[in-house]
């Protein structure tokens, strides 16, 4: 299936590949602007986080030249490494998971009006921790981050990584609680949607379930046995079904899993032509999917059928999934994220731009 | 350590006799083929630069076939234009490149002559680049494909369909050019190269690819692209803002001059000035003559106002008026009456007074035309520009220069050689332009790999020019996709190019290798795939699930062997199931390669030994021995497996574990082993007694597996009487 150019998709410079990007969790969203961070990766040395301000323009007359959305750069730091995933804890702190296997912490900092800065907020490095390929004498990335859910308090982060490792630790306790080989191949992605279990997905295919509280053997593995050759890239639960899993492979496929039923997948479609990079289920509309994709593309997976009344989505539609590409972002998309309040869509790709999008 | 230097000859040769051991991945710069991992440094002229060459086909167990005085590189290398190096590697063609088989001793010699960029993409260029490859690709569709959100107006009526989406794809190239000026206004050098890609650019446009080319517009356009290529030199906006605010601007010294120029120009703020002057000035002969000529300038015929030959009349008689204006001029105020005299000298088009008036033969040209002959066609030019030259200094090292009058004597491929030295972007573009536009068109120049014996055929000059341009893209660290995409436009030579750099391109991460393997398979690079899943696996070094993963996609069957045969031979040497780990974390499909079909059928039947299913355990060990699907070598520890099965079936008394055909294939295997392989049986043996316990219920084994064959005589004789 060709997606079809879609105009309303904006496209922004950000100076390097985008390998993550997330909207800032808001407190409130008042002003008409929010904020996003982007990770690079391939960069030879100077792999960078970006702290990103965009405003919603208002013009009474569009035009065919208006351009809804303006963004700022607002200020910018080194990031030792790739940045593989990017978490946010609350809306001033946030992790990164790194090509040379580390989980970093960050914090968002106003800038004291003080003092002369040209800049209005700092990112700060407030932790980091190896937890990936420390063993195998060169470093080994860290692919995933997952949070206890329901503890705001001093949750339990999880990391995955290219040694297929699951490592668990909290900030403020400095070491490892548990560090288990789950899995002999690659794990690409981690879910923790209830505080008993963890979810994972492999380069080898497989979707595993785990009970936090015994890490060494999976209580579940789940195989797709028509794609058994394909590699599991992404991974998202639903946060209002909470055993409902949607898993993007290298194939193109979107696969969802109800987790106490792992014999066979739920439901399946044929999205993309390549690695389905990330996968998310829309926050506001119960039974949405939305992902990103290395052919170039975005989509908007409807779990009951057939879509109806997506207005703001000028695609091409065809049963249960509409895809959209961008004339100005022809290579891949690694990230995805949404914005529940501004209602806005925002991805990143190679093209080393994000891609904006009002999306209800 | 090695030597880098400089020969008589003008040639740099680089010679080593070590062999560097060590990859340095975290660089991951785009690596050169040699049979071994090497790297070596080259110092160019602005800073260090290094160049790696990354083992990239050579697999471990071929490596003994190379004795060490073989590893010895040998390198020339030679500086070529553009600040690129051609590097000969002397060494042996990587065995995954070799097309044909050899025989002994003797290995093909690798053939190739590289290309290195020795200037890394600047990084602020990169969002001009991607954003051309955003316009290229459109650009390759089909006309009533291209579509673009803002519609280009103009004359476009005179254009066909495929015309027409060139014009949008130009207007559209033009729009992100100066897009990116604005973001590197900040960048005096970045900001420069890209004025000059704008103004090539621009003047390109206007002569062979917008609607202004076919209509008489052409004249009034070139005017437009000095002006808004070559902003006016001698003043400033702020100038004249000052000119136009002053309360006696007649007494202004810079006033004629400025007048001069806007009118050089052909600057419509002439009007303002002037009407700034009538506005402030006391009514006096001065001032009348200001009104006089304000009121010629605007009432200078315009070329859409008539058709044809007229406007050449109509022009010729306003011309005329303003010299018999000029003549009768008599102002009491010499410089007024001179000045005024000058510009009506520069309306009629003297050709002496607009050169004087000039500091640019690009100002001169566009002014000459704009006064006298305003409907010049594309075949004027020429003439034009061959008289406009010989009153102006030439700066023959300015390469904007010479692609600007290369371009405008329509003199193409000689304009697309000098742009490649402005910057090869520019050079691609135009050139994909130019052959959709068709204004080049036979293939001209050799294109793809330089090789010794060289036998290619020709490509087009858009294909040579995007060849130079993507492979530049591929050693970027971070264009490198771009690159290969523009390889998949090149008809002829993308291809090939694709094949033989894309299983160089180094990688340090399961990400990137993911990102490779796409390209292939959107590619059908399959061959290539193979070899980059090989080399995948390689660096996977004791990650055998992903070396599985890996080779069971590169379909290497011999690969995958030699894994199941070291955790087989783990099991011989240790009596322990490490593998469990590694095969349960790869899916396999339906059909998976014999060998680790094996592991998992193993795998399996420990599964039903702990957990008691000895009926279909005896089942799987006989499929197993049957099948021959276990190596031979193996098999004395699948009897010595049987060996539980046998003890339980004599406990229960009952349950047959291995009936009577069973029993005597088993038997027959056992035979098998200890007579005809009785050397591999005891190599096997002698191993497994180290850790065999015979707390098992039986006798420790001997070299003839007596327990075995004991057990068996059991089992036949109870089956027998069941």
């Amino acid at each position: 299936m060709i997606a079809n150019d879609n105009d309303n998709i904006q496209a922004y410079h950000v100076g390097g590949k985008v390998s993550k990007v997330r909207f800032v969790t808001p407190a409130s969203y008042s002003d008409g602007s929010v904020f996003a961070v982007t990770g690079t990766w391939d960069e030879e040395q100077d792999n960078t986080l970006s702290l990103h301000q965009i405003f919603r323009t208002l013009q009474p007359f569009p035009t065919s030249q208006f351009n809804p959305f303006r963004t700022k750069s607002v200020t910018d730091i080194k990031h030792e490494g790739e940045i593989r995933d990017l978490h946010f804890l609350s809306h001033d702190l946030f992790l990164t998971a790194s090509s040379l296997g580390r989980i970093n912490l960050f914090r968002i900092a106003e800038s004291d009006p003080k003092t002369q800065s040209d800049t209005t907020h700092k990112i700060k490095l407030e932790y980091s921790n190896t937890t990936h390929g420390s063993g195998t004498g060169r470093p080994l990335a860290a692919t995933g981050i997952a949070v206890e859910p329901n503890n705001d308090m001093n949750p339990e982060i999880a990391s995955v990584g290219e040694d297929g490792r699951l490592v668990c630790f909290r900030i403020e306790e400095n070491q490892n609680d548990i560090a288990e080989q789950i899995d002999a191949a690659v794990i690409n992605g981690i879910s923790w949607p209830t505080s008993k279990e963890i979810i994972v997905v492999t380069s080898g295919g497989q979707l595993k379930k785990f009970d936090r509280r015994d890490l060494r053997k999976s209580a579940a593995v789940a195989v797709d046995k028509d794609y058994a050759e394909d590699s599991l890239t992404s991974v998202a639960c639903n946060p209002s079904q909470i055993t409902q899993i949607a898993v993007g492979s290298s194939s193109g496929l979107v696969t969802v899993w109800d987790s106490k039923n792992l014999s066979k997948p739920l439901k399946q479609f044929q999205v993309h032509q390549a690695n389905v990079w990330e996968v998310m289920f829309h926050p506001n509309r119960a039974g949405y999917i939305l992902t990103g994709s290395e052919d170039g593309s975005v989509s908007f997976i409807n779990l009951s059928g057939a879509l109806t009344d997506l207005s703001d989505v000028h695609t091409q539609t065809r049963r249960s999934f509409s895809k959209a590409t961008s004339m100005l972002n022809p290579l891949g998309i690694n990230s995805i994220d949404y914005h529940p309040i501004a209602k806005l869509f925002i991805a990143g790709g190679d093209n080393e731009k994000i891609l904006l999008s009002d999306l209800s | 350590m090695s030597n880098f230097s400089s020969q008589e000859n003008g040639e740099y040769v680089w010679t080593t006799t070590e062999s560097i051991s060590q990859i340095d991945s975290a660089r991951p710069h785009f690596s050169l083929s040699a049979e071994t991992s090497r790297s070596w440094s080259v110092n160019g002229r602005d800073d260090h630069r290094e160049i790696h060459l990354i083992d990239s086909s050579t697999e471990e167990d071929s490596l003994p076939k190379w004795p060490d005085s073989r590893r010895t590189v040998s390198t020339k290398f030679a500086p070529l234009r553009n600040n690129k190096l051609a590097i000969y590697i002397a060494a042996k063609e990587p065995t995954d490149m070799q097309v044909f088989e050899f025989e002994g001793d003797t290995w093909p010699l690798d053939q190739r002559i590289y290309e290195y960029a020795l200037t890394d993409i600047n990084k602020l260029q990169r969002s001009l680049y991607n954003d051309g490859y955003a316009v290229f690709a459109v650009a390759q569709r089909p006309p009533d494909a291209i579509r673009f959100r803002s519609k280009m107006g103009g004359d476009s009526i005179l254009l066909n369909a495929h015309e027409r989406a060139m014009d949008e794809i130009s207007a559209e190239y033009s729009s992100i050019i100066r897009a990116h000026c604005a973001r590197v206004s900040k960048f005096p050098e970045v900001r420069r190269a890209t004025t000059d890609i704008y103004t090539v650019w621009e003047l390109c446009r206007v002569l062979f690819m917008g609607s202004e080319r076919k209509s008489a517009r052409l004249g009034s356009a070139l005017v437009g692209w000095v002006n808004e290529c070559f902003p006016i030199k001698e003043f400033s906006k702020m100038d004249i803002t000052r000119l136009r605010e002053s309360p006696r601007p007649l007494e202004e010294p810079q006033l004629w001059a400025c007048v001069q120029k806007l009118i050089v120009r052909s600057n419509s703020l002439v009007n303002k000035v002037l009407e700034s002057v009538i506005r402030s000035s006391e009514i006096s002969a001065e001032r009348q003559a200001v009104e006089q000529l304000y009121g010629y300038l605007n009432t200078k015929p315009r070329i859409e106002q008539y058709y044809g030959r007229e406007f050449d009349y109509r022009l010729g008689q306003w011309q005329n008026t303003c010299r018999e204006f000029a003549n009768s001029l008599e102002l009491s105020d010499e410089n007024t009456q001179d000045s005024i005299i000058t510009i009506v000298n520069i309306l009629c088009a003297d050709m002496q007074t607009v050169f004087q008036h000039c500091y640019s033969w690009q100002e001169a040209l566009t002014a000459w035309i704009a006064h006298g002959h305003p409907n010049v066609s594309h075949a004027d030019i020429r003439e034009l520009l061959e008289a406009v030259l010989p009153n102006f200094p030439l700066q023959e090292d300015n390469y904007v220069e010479l692609a600007l009058k290369a371009f405008l004597r329509v003199e193409i491929e000689e304009g697309l050689r000098i742009c490649e030295n402005i910057d090869i972007w520019l050079a691609a573009h135009l050139a994909d332009m130019f052959q959709k536009l068709k204004f080049v068109d036979a293939p001209t120049i050799n294109g793809g790999f330089l090789s010794i014996n060289n036998t290619q055929p020709q490509c087009s000059l858009r294909e040579y020019y995007l060849l130079s341009y993507a492979e530049l893209l591929v050693t970027s660290t971070s264009l490198w996709q771009v690159g290969f995409e523009y390889f998949r436009h090149c008809p002829l030579f993308g291809r090939s190019y694709m094949q033989q750099l894309i299983a160089r391109m180094p990688t340090d991460s399961e990400w990137k290798t993911q990102k490779i393997l796409n390209i292939c398979k959107v590619n059908e690079l399959h061959e290539e795939a193979r070899i980059i899943c090989k080399q995948a696996s390689i660096w996977k070094k004791k990650r055998y699930a992903s070396a599985i993963l890996y080779y069971t996609k590169a379909g290497d069957t011999p690969r995958l062997t030699k894994i199941a045969h070291n955790f087989l031979d783990e099991y011989i040497e240790t009596g322990e199931l490490t593998y469990i780990n590694v095969i349960d974390s790869v899916s396999l499909c339906e059909k998976p390669d014999e060998s680790i079909n094996f592991l998992v059928q193993y795998r399996n039947f420990h599964e039903l030994l702990k957990t008691r299913q000895y009926r279909p355990a005896g089942q799987a060990l006989v499929d197993m021995l049957k099948s021959h699907i276990a190596p031979r070598r193996f098999w004395p520890i699948l009897l010595i497996n049987s060996l539980p099965l046998l003890r339980q079936g004599e406990n229960q008394g009952e349950e047959v574990v291995l009936n009577v055909e069973e029993n005597s294939e088993v038997l027959r295997i056992l035979q098998e082993v200890t007579s005809h392989h009785r050397e591999e049986f005891l190599a096997c043996i002698e191993k497994v007694k180290r850790w065999y316990k015979g707390d098992r219920g039986y006798d420790e084994i001997d070299d003839n597996l007596t327990v075995v064959r004991l057990a068996l005589a059991k089992n036949l004789s109870r089956t027998i009487w069941h």
